[in-house]
């Protein structure tokens, strides 16, 4: 089988080439628009840089009598070790399903295709939920350890948490990054609180029922960053176990992490 | 290393590959382009910092994918797209059998099966590309072969012979 995995893979893909010509341009002027935001974030914001510090500071000042201080915010690798022996309980997707319900019903909203999937360290659960302007997508994403810390290097919508929690907020941002995106017109507001520990909670609303191959129903998302952000720092998610740091070795220089 | 021109370059020569590799994980081919922009467009932003970038570009494919998969529900839609270049009689058949077979799999039993037999990964590579233990890489490729076996059964040496 696992020969004839090999040919298989390699028979139906030999021909395969990208449908879009422009692949490589559109790539390019999406990494120059990346590295842009970063540079002028970087050089531009002293002042960022110091509320940065500031925040480390304060986190690690905060975080100095907490018996669970295992890292501060700015930390690349989360530093929680991981138990060699006992194996951590999975995640209950449907009591992450049951708190998200909890905390998006409100008078006037209608909730339907709930979803669940994930198991083990992370578990992701979404709701379509209707206010009467339009049905859209919110989901969550609980996770126990993997995710990357969004603000290394600290950049536009980031803040620090007085825990040394950091909380990234990104606003109405396109789905698509091609001509789709004026077919579908989807946005999305996203916010991950990224823990102390490693553990990291995300949620995304939508503007529309899904977050690919479906037309808009109304301007913006249902959920502000705001709301989303409270949302986050909730108390009622039951996050899954600190996982084993995930490390990239493969470059001196950076790691890949999306 | 360093220029947008370098990057360029680098880019041209890679994508053919990411995106075989990004269709193998993501099923079809619009969701492939995305995770091959998304992956170079951030390998971009880090571009003068890389000493591998082959290396990088691939695992950061691979991570991007789990991590979308993760975040996001996708609505895979295995079908046989119209192709831009004259094709082999039968691709078409075996790409669709393929990515059914595929789609059975959990992302990161799918991620492994791609890193350990298109990319010809060692275990203990694919371990250190996932964030995982070699035993857990060697469960789950067990596991997987397991599952594309009852889905394709015999009939993978049809699709070869194709």
């Amino acid at each position: 089988m696992n020969t004839q995995l090999t040919d298989l893979m390699h028979r139906a893909t030999e021909n395969l080439e990208p449908v879009t010509p422009d692949l490589l341009e559109r790539t390019v002027a999406q990494g120059l628009r990346l590295r842009r935001r970063r540079t002028a974030l970087l050089t531009a914001s002293g002042a960022g840089a110091v509320l940065a510090t500031a925040g480390l500071i304060a986190g690690g000042i905060h975080l100095a009598g907490s018996p669970t201080n295992v890292a501060v915010a700015g930390s690349t690798v989360p530093s929680a070790k991981p138990t060699p022996t006992a194996k951590p309980p999975a995640v209950n997707l449907k009591e992450t399903l049951a708190t998200l319900k909890t905390l998006v019903t409100a008078p006037g909203r209608t909730l339907s295709s709930p979803e669940t999937w994930g198991g083990g360290d992370y578990a992701g659960a979404a709701y379509v939920v209707d206010d009467g302007h339009g049905a859209a997508r919110v989901d969550v994403l609980l996770s126990g350890g993997g995710e990357a810390n969004p603000c290394v290097p600290v950049r536009q919508g980031c803040s620090t948490l007085p825990d040394g929690s950091v909380v990234y907020v990104s606003k109405e941002s396109p789905v698509y990054s091609d001509s789709r995106q004026s077919q579908y017109s989807v946005v999305s507001n996203y916010v991950l609180l990224y823990r102390h520990d490693g553990r990291a909670i995300s949620l995304t609303s939508y503007n529309g029922p899904a977050e690919k191959d479906k037309q808009h129903t109304r301007p913006k998302p249902l959920l502000s960053t705001e709301a989303l952000t409270a949302l986050a720092k909730s108390k009622s998610w039951k996050l899954p176990p600190v996982s084993p740091t995930k490390a990239w070795k493969g470059t001196k220089g950076a790691k890949p992490t999306k | 290393m360093g220029t947008t021109g370098d990057f360029e370059e680098f880019a041209r020569a890679q994508i053919p590959r990411l995106y075989r590799t990004a269709w193998l994980l993501a099923g079809d081919r619009h969701h492939a382009e995305d995770l091959v922009q998304e992956t170079l467009a951030n390998l971009l932003k880090v571009w003068q910092r890389i000493d591998s970038p082959g290396a990088y570009a691939r695992t950061a494919l691979v991570r991007t994918y789990i991590s979308q998969r993760r975040r996001k529900s996708w609505s895979e839609r295995p079908t046989a797209d119209v192709p831009e270049i004259a094709e082999r009689a039968g691709d078409p058949e075996l790409r669709m059998a393929l990515q059914s077979a595929l789609a059975e799999l959990a992302p990161l039993d799918r991620a492994v099966l791609v890193l350990r037999f298109f990319e010809d990964r060692s275990v203990e590579q694919v371990a250190l590309d996932l964030g995982k233990k070699t035993s857990a890489i060697t469960t789950r490729t067990a596991r997987a072969l397991d599952r594309l076996r009852a889905v394709l059964g015999e009939g993978a040496d049809q699709l070869i012979a194709l």
